[in-house]
């Protein structure tokens, strides 16, 4: 029904509810929406008169009605939801009902405490409930995020349309950051049927943003505009008709299709619009290649870095930190590869002994609360593509699919689905072909097959694959040979992991940044490269001069105009550890643990330097002379030495491990410094801490003290309010007989408070905690 | 705008003495560091209300504490500020890479947004001349239970109108962000809030040395 209603020229929504209700002179409820129930009479004379005003789709009274925000209402909101629906449709007759669905009321991870999969559950119960509809509306969403797990629900539990509407600032970001073309390339990929902004601003103040919505997309753009912005002490909004009709006569000229009113809108306005309005064709617009992330997209319009360390292919230090759980590691890689220059980060977190969707789920998300960088899910298990998609903020890229037929059949649908690029590798059930013509046909087919799930040609990244030139010489070429045609016949973007060419040779850097500037000049676009390398990147930052892209070559510029003639530095003696872990310089630290590596065992240097130099910085604290500021510069820079001594254990399947500790911020506290600080200073006297992060669930800290078969707990937590939940996560431990100490620690807490919350020990602050823990762990301090 | 610090009062949320440290300068540093990544909000609004218990709107705010703030004024203004979502990514980057600015930008935030919260009100002083503002109150302070800050999101649509959130257990997200009760008044009025009034009384360290945290 909708398809047709769009055949108009001009769609016409309502205008607002809220401001009609409150008008009305009914007596309000905290929980609006129960005015379904108690007053359906009064919602029906609104939709009544909005309909009488010209509007085609009038939305359902259900704005707020969700079990979050209904937690505390005598009514059952499955049931207000479809009354709201029912209400609607009673009224409308032909016209139709927008089934209307607003944000949760709570904030999502990361920065907030919802999950992604809980607000997904909420909102399918919103959209079973409200089934009877004709289409789902999201609206005043500033959340992608949850917009994203909005759409998830609606695609997965109804065949309704769904219009998806953000509400922006006038700098065209929403409150959490995400930029209007994030916003557009993300909810289109999903598959919105019409896509727009509502609230916030006013119709004048929104006009940049309409504009750039209507120049990015083809699909119908609504617009549903405050009366203008509200006044304090009335909380009424200041716009009049006339003037408002003025903004939306620009709206129609930049091809905006759907129209109504939001806050402060009445009748009167939607009436102007209906009578008023002329629409104008809208220009088509050119698909490009683009992806995003949550906050910013990334259109592939030359070439863009793909960083590749998060990978534990031949890393052991990885494989470890992935069986040990140990986030932070994978996140120090996004960020050092981030600030190097990388655009995009492929995520591959494949290896033995780990439950890989699972992980897949944890890295994308912790990823992405740490970086604004579009991600490349990588992975040959299929649910853990799906895993990492499903949780993925904007449009990420899969890495990959190949011309085997079983690959496309079963990773296609959920590129589609997840709105994502993929990646086709030229190789199929014969493996690599070794003429360019047959990869060029496999490029073909993975092309065609993409395009017959309805993904677009823009979407498809090619990979032509590159083996060593060591071995099979005449390959390179060949591989070139398919790029160029792959990029200038085919039209398609090119991705390539540049190293493996140097595979066995010596002087690797250097045959890998002449082929990657070969391979630049036959088309690719998508490197797969260390952005550490400074040869690689300096090679990147020079193409792109050369190919017009960094325009007066400015990127270039700032870049080096430091670099001319830098005379080398000769280093001086390198200090003692003592004053370095001292004074808190993480370099000195660093160069002096590599200099004593060269002659002892890391357990020595661990025992007899580093140890013994935090003791010291330790006792300055204790006794007044150093701040915990100071405290933790020192702590910090002995976690660089600290980092040097576990990459060469690793090197020989090594750890060292004085006792596996749990930490936890409780269940609704966000407030993680206080833990964060106890890990690191745990970490550097040889404790392994497996982080279970902030706000966690009750069970997960049981579960992982069952499964580590952990000894120590540490809990912190520090408002009044979330004391309870530390109270209730000690009371799960005890209840499941685990043979496991707490130790708890907080701004609100006490010696006594701590007792009575049934802890076994109490730690005024990290310096406390290490001795307790030598203490549990039979260490004499 | 500018929202400053107070070298001190960081300091002080820092438990460090007020001598001077090499980590002061470390502490502008971070300030110019954060500046730019500020995307300061504000909204307020201005209510009638009755007391004894405190109503503004169809919202009860039982509070003995409350009743004896607006006693003598005629309206409430319920005030938010916050320093904007922008940072949050950078204080959760400094989590996992720089520990150290971790817990001095919480201490130099907390300083910046009080500063903010000072300076608005400053500016909403300006506008009702002749009147007195009362001390600034929030849920969480004296018998102000601190779940009442869901109705002051839901009076203010603070979620819309800022992009400040409230978590289940009442945190704040963006976390640098305040709510406060304002009484306006045609009399002075001494100070309500205080050490007496704060719910961390019992175990502050500062109060324990014979300080405050207050500027």
């Amino acid at each position: 029904m909708l398809d047709k209603l769009l055949e108009k020229d001009i769609v016409f929504l309502d205008g607002a509810m809220g401001t009609m209700v409150f008008d009305s002179g009914v007596e309000v409820p905290k929980h609006v929406e129960e005015l379904n129930v108690t007053a359906p009479e009064v919602i029906k004379g609104i939709h009544k008169q909005y309909i009488d005003a010209g509007s085609d789709i009038i939305y359902s009274f259900t704005f707020s009605a969700n079990r979050y925000k209904y937690s505390d209402s005598e009514y059952d909101v499955v049931d207000l939801i479809k009354r709201g629906v029912a209400n609607a449709k009673e009224v409308a007759k032909d016209k139709l009902v927008a089934l209307d669905i607003g944000p949760i009321g709570t904030l999502l991870e990361p920065s907030g405490t919802l999950k992604f999969e809980e607000a997904y559950e909420i909102f399918k119960e919103v959209i079973v409930a409200g089934n009877g509809a004709d289409l789902v509306v999201f609206e005043t969403m500033s959340d992608l995020y949850e917009l994203k797990a909005g759409i998830l629900a609606a695609k997965e539990n109804s065949d309704l349309p769904i219009m998806a509407s953000m509400t922006f600032e006038q700098n065209g970001r929403s409150f959490t950051g995400t930029s209007v073309r994030a916003f557009v390339t993300t909810a289109e990929s999903l598959g919105v049927d019409i896509i727009g902004v509502n609230c916030s601003l006013g119709p004048i103040e929104l006009k940049g943003i309409v504009r750039e919505i209507c120049d990015l997309t083809n699909l119908p753009v609504m617009v549903k505009a405050n009366a203008g912005l509200p006044n304090p002490q009335t909380d009424e909004y200041d716009l009049d008709v006339a003037t408002f009709l003025g903004a939306y006569q620009d709206f129609m000229r930049y091809g905006v299709k759907v129209v109504g009113g939001c806050c402060g809108t009445t009748p009167e306005y939607i009436k102007a619009l209906h009578e008023n309005l002329i629409s104008h064709p809208k220009d088509i617009v050119g698909y490009k290649s683009t992806i995003s992330s949550g906050t910013d997209a990334l259109e592939i319009d030359g070439v863009k870095v793909i960083g590749e360390r998060i990978n534990p292919t031949g890393k052991k230090r990885f494989k470890q930190a992935l069986l040990d759980e140990d986030i932070d590691y994978i996140l120090s890689l996004a960020i050092e590869q981030v600030d190097a220059g990388a655009s995009i980060l492929d995520v591959n977190v494949g290896t033995l002994n780990i439950d890989e969707p699972e992980m897949m789920t944890k890295v994308v998300k912790a990823i992405q609360s740490v970086v604004d960088v579009p991600l490349q899910i990588d992975s040959s298990d299929l649910k853990a593509i799906e895993a990492g998609l499903r949780v993925y903020n904007g449009k990420p890229i899969v890495n990959s699919v190949n011309g085997e037929k079983e690959k496309l059949e079963t990773i296609l649908p959920l590129v589609k689905k997840y709105g994502a690029s993929v990646v086709g590798l030229t190789i199929d059930e014969n493996g690599i072909p070794s003429t360019s013509e047959k990869r060029i046909q496999i490029a073909k087919d993975i092309l065609n097959a993409a395009l017959s799930y309805g993904i677009k040609k823009e979407d498809v990244y090619i990979d032509a694959l590159t083996l060593t030139v060591a071995s099979s010489q005449d390959q390179a070429q060949e591989t070139l040979k398919a790029m160029n045609y792959i990029s200038n016949v085919m039209g398609l973007q090119l991705v390539l992991g540049v190293s493996n060419i140097s595979f066995g040779l010596p002087n690797r850097p250097l045959m890998n940044q002449t082929f990657l500037t070969v391979a630049m000049t036959n088309g690719l676009t998508l490197p797969i490269i260390n952005p550490n390398s400074k040869l690689l990147m300096d090679s990147v930052n020079a193409y792109q001069v050369i190919s017009g892209k960094d325009i007066d070559s400015n990127h270039y510029i700032e870049k080096y105009k430091n670099e001319v003639d830098q005379p080398v530095v000769k280093t001086g003696e390198s200090m003692d550890i003592f004053t370095a872990v001292n004074k808190g310089l993480e370099n000195e630290v660093h160069k002096v643990v590599a200099e004593l590596l060269k002659t002892k065992e890391p357990l020595e240097i661990v025992n007899e330097y580093l140890i013994p130099a935090l003791d010291a910085v330790g006792n300055n604290y204790e006794s007044g002379k150093i701040f915990l500021p100071q405290l933790i510069k020192s702590a910090s820079s002995a976690s660089a030495g600290f980092e040097l001594i576990k990459q060469q254990l690793s090197q020989k399947d090594e750890v060292i491990n004085r006792g596996t500790i749990v930490l936890a911020t409780v269940k609704g506290d966000v407030h993680d410094i206080g833990k964060n600080i106890v890990k690191v200073i745990l970490e550097n006297y040889g404790f392994k801490v497996i982080d279970l992060g902030k706000d966690v669930a009750i069970e997960e800290v049981v579960e992982a003290v069952k499964k580590h078969e952990i000894k120590l707990v540490g809990l912190s937590a520090l408002m009044t309010t979330t004391v309870k939940n530390m109270e209730e996560t000690i009371k799960a431990l005890r209840e499941n007989e685990l043979d496991c100490q707490i130790i708890v620690g907080g701004a609100v807490l006490t010696p006594e408070h701590s007792k009575v919350i049934g802890a076994d020990f109490y730690a005024r602050d990290a310096k406390d905690a290490v001795d307790i823990a030598n203490e549990v762990f039979g260490y004499v301090s | 705008m500018d929202i400053n610090y107070d070298l001190n009062q960081v300091k002080r949320y820092l438990g460090m003495d007020e001598q001077p440290n090499e980590i002061d300068q470390d502490i502008e540093k971070l300030y110019q560091r954060l500046k730019p990544l500020l995307d300061p909000k504000y909204y307020y609004r201005v209510f009638k209300f009755s007391l004894n218990p405190l109503k503004i709107e169809n919202r009860i705010f039982k509070s003995k504490d409350m009743d004896k703030l607006l006693n003598t004024s005629d309206r409430v203004i319920i005030l938010a500020v916050t320093l904007g979502g922008k940072i949050e990514q950078e204080i959760r980057r400094f989590n996992v890479a720089n520990k150290f600015n971790s817990i001095v930008s919480d201490a130099l935030l907390s300083s910046m947004v009080e500063d903010y919260q000072e300076k608005i009100i400053d500016q909403l002083r300006g506008e009702y001349p002749g009147k007195y503002f009362t001390d600034a109150f929030a849920p969480g302070y004296g018998d102000l239970d601190i779940n009442f800050q869901r109705d002051i999101f839901d009076l203010l649509q603070l979620e819309k109108r800022i992009g400040v959130n409230l978590t289940p257990t009442m945190l704040m997200v963006p976390r640098k962000s305040i709510t406060c009760f304002i009484g306006i008044s045609d009399i002075a009025q001494g100070k309500v809030t205080g050490c007496d009034t704060c719910n961390m009384k019992e175990t502050c360290q500062l109060r324990k040395a014979g300080k405050s945290c207050a500027r």
